[in-house]
């Protein structure tokens, strides 16, 4: 090996990568040549140096209580809900789809003016309880996984008939759609979603004597909420202005800090708002339909 | 040690990393606290994970890539690389480099300095960097956590660390100069 080729594996040498003839290779140049001697020798200053330089950063104290404070005092029937619908689907599991979406539907004004501060803290705190495991919706849907486990059980049939996927959303969009009207007289329209978004369930929550319908989805690993108003009243001026995929979003930090309003747009008669964990990923799946 | 203890050992290095990756001390702090959230997630199912640090490193990995990086869409810097046309890359960077490098003194860089060029590398690159200098991962292990073929993860390598020693050197020399 001439200094050329051996100086092309240095970074593999230092890094133990090579295999062993390439190895002695390397080590008996090094023994003879005085040049890459030196050279090899900067480049293992710098790799300590810099080892040393980032191993210097601890993580703050509060950090391992606010991870432990986190994953503690989950209520019980949150765990079964949350144990019935992601981890006894192992399938959904294995490829990667169990996690959890959380939609907020609709808060149609009637009486009160809803502040702009009452909309965004609704939006969050609803996605900081579904992600703190602290809330479990009212309606349960089956997902799609255990329906057609439930169907083999019964058939004996693997079941991929054509289009099942897309019919189940369909008919849980209209089992939330209907359960949402029977429960606040409201004609609500779900957001079109991608492809591997499912809806698992709904609630209707009160505050302030208000009835707020809230839709839960599941897609990959990040939790989402969205709001439908069917007002204009909602104040989005204070809020940054970025552009999402040819879409005007506004952000904003919501209540807890790990929640971020994340962007609105028109939908009908009504305006969705959306709000995730940092991700504007999810927000093109919701709207891309 | 109960699980949740043998996952939060490392607690350190995944922040340090997140802190380099994301340059912030908020969005570290959450970066890490979303990765334990998905571990311990995963660990209700009382799945046995075989190398629990390589484990947590790729969701920190995924979680960045996915959540934090600045632009999604821009494509990897390195990803056409094959190892074939990295050893020809790198044969002209050879004979072009100068041995100026070795006028500097790299002890006496101050730790400011290292980071500063560390942070200044793209992130693809930087990426590699952390995993492998200073977290010891082996290539392929890295080629795992992110998504990536050995020989782009090689690739990276070689070329963030030239970039950093070409940093450095400057930096170095610079701090030679002020304390003649």
């Amino acid at each position: 090996m001439n200094c050329n080729k051996v100086r092309r594996y240095f970074y593999a040498f230092l890094d133990g990568e090579l295999d062993v003839e390439k190895n002695i290779e390397v080590l008996s140049h090094l023994n003879m040549c005085h040049a890459c001697g030196i050279r090899i020798e900067k480049e293992r200053v710098i790799q300590k140096r810099v080892k040393e330089t980032v191993c210097k950063v601890t993580a703050p104290a509060s950090l391992e209580q606010k991870i432990l404070k986190s994953v503690k005092g989950k209520p019980k029937v949150f765990d079964l809900w949350f144990k019935h619908f992601l981890f006894r689907n192992k399938v959904a599991l294995l490829s990667g789809l169990a996690a959890a979406l959380l939609l907020v539907v609709g808060y149609f004004v009637l009486h009160t003016k809803l502040k702009k501060e009452d909309i965004l803290y609704l939006t969050e705190s609803r996605y900081h309880d579904y992600l703190m495991k602290r809330h479990e919706p009212d309606l349960h849907l089956p997902d799609a996984e255990s329906v057609m486990g439930r169907f083999y059980s019964q058939t004996g049939l693997a079941a991929t008939l054509p289009g099942i996927e897309e019919n189940l959303q369909l008919q849980r969009s209209k089992v939330v759609a209907e359960y949402l009207r029977q429960q606040t007289n409201m004609r609500i329209s779900l957001p079109g979603v991608g492809e591997g978004v499912q809806i698992v369930g709904a609630s209707v929550l009160k505050i302030k004597n208000m009835s707020i319908p809230v839709v839960y989805y599941l897609f990959d690993n990040t939790p989402i909420t969205v709001a439908i108003v069917c007002n204009t009243n909602v104040d989005f001026k204070k809020m940054k202005e970025t552009m999402v995929d040819k879409m005007l979003v506004h952000t904003g930090t919501g209540y807890c800090g790990a929640c971020q309003i994340v962007g609105w747009k028109e939908a009908g008669n009504q305006y969705v708002m959306i709000s995730t964990l940092k991700s504007d990923k999810l927000l093109k799946i919701i709207t891309k339909v | 040690m109960s699980q949740k203890d043998s996952l939060l050992v490392h607690i350190d290095a995944l922040y340090r990393s997140a802190l380099y990756l994301v340059k912030n001390e908020h969005n570290a702090d959450d970066l890490v606290q979303e990765t334990y959230f998905k571990a311990f997630k995963f660990l209700e199912n009382s799945k046995e994970i075989g190398n629990v640090k390589a484990w947590l490193f790729k969701i920190l990995m995924n979680t960045f890539i996915n959540q934090y990086r600045k632009d999604k869409r821009e494509p990897s810097l390195a990803d056409f690389d094959t190892i074939e046309s990295f050893h020809e890359s790198i044969s002209e960077e050879i004979s072009a480099s100068s041995i100026t490098e070795n006028e500097a003194e790299f002890k006496e860089l101050l730790d400011a300095d290292v980071k500063k060029a560390l942070e200044d590398l793209p992130e693809d690159f930087r990426m590699v960097i952390l995993l492998s200098i200073v977290e010891g991962f082996s290539y392929k292990e890295i080629s795992e956590m992110i998504n990536c073929p050995i020989g782009t993860v090689m690739s990276r390598i070689y070329r963030g660390r030239k970039i950093l020693k070409e940093k450095l050197t400057r930096y170095a020399k610079k701090q030679g100069y002020e304390r003649e």
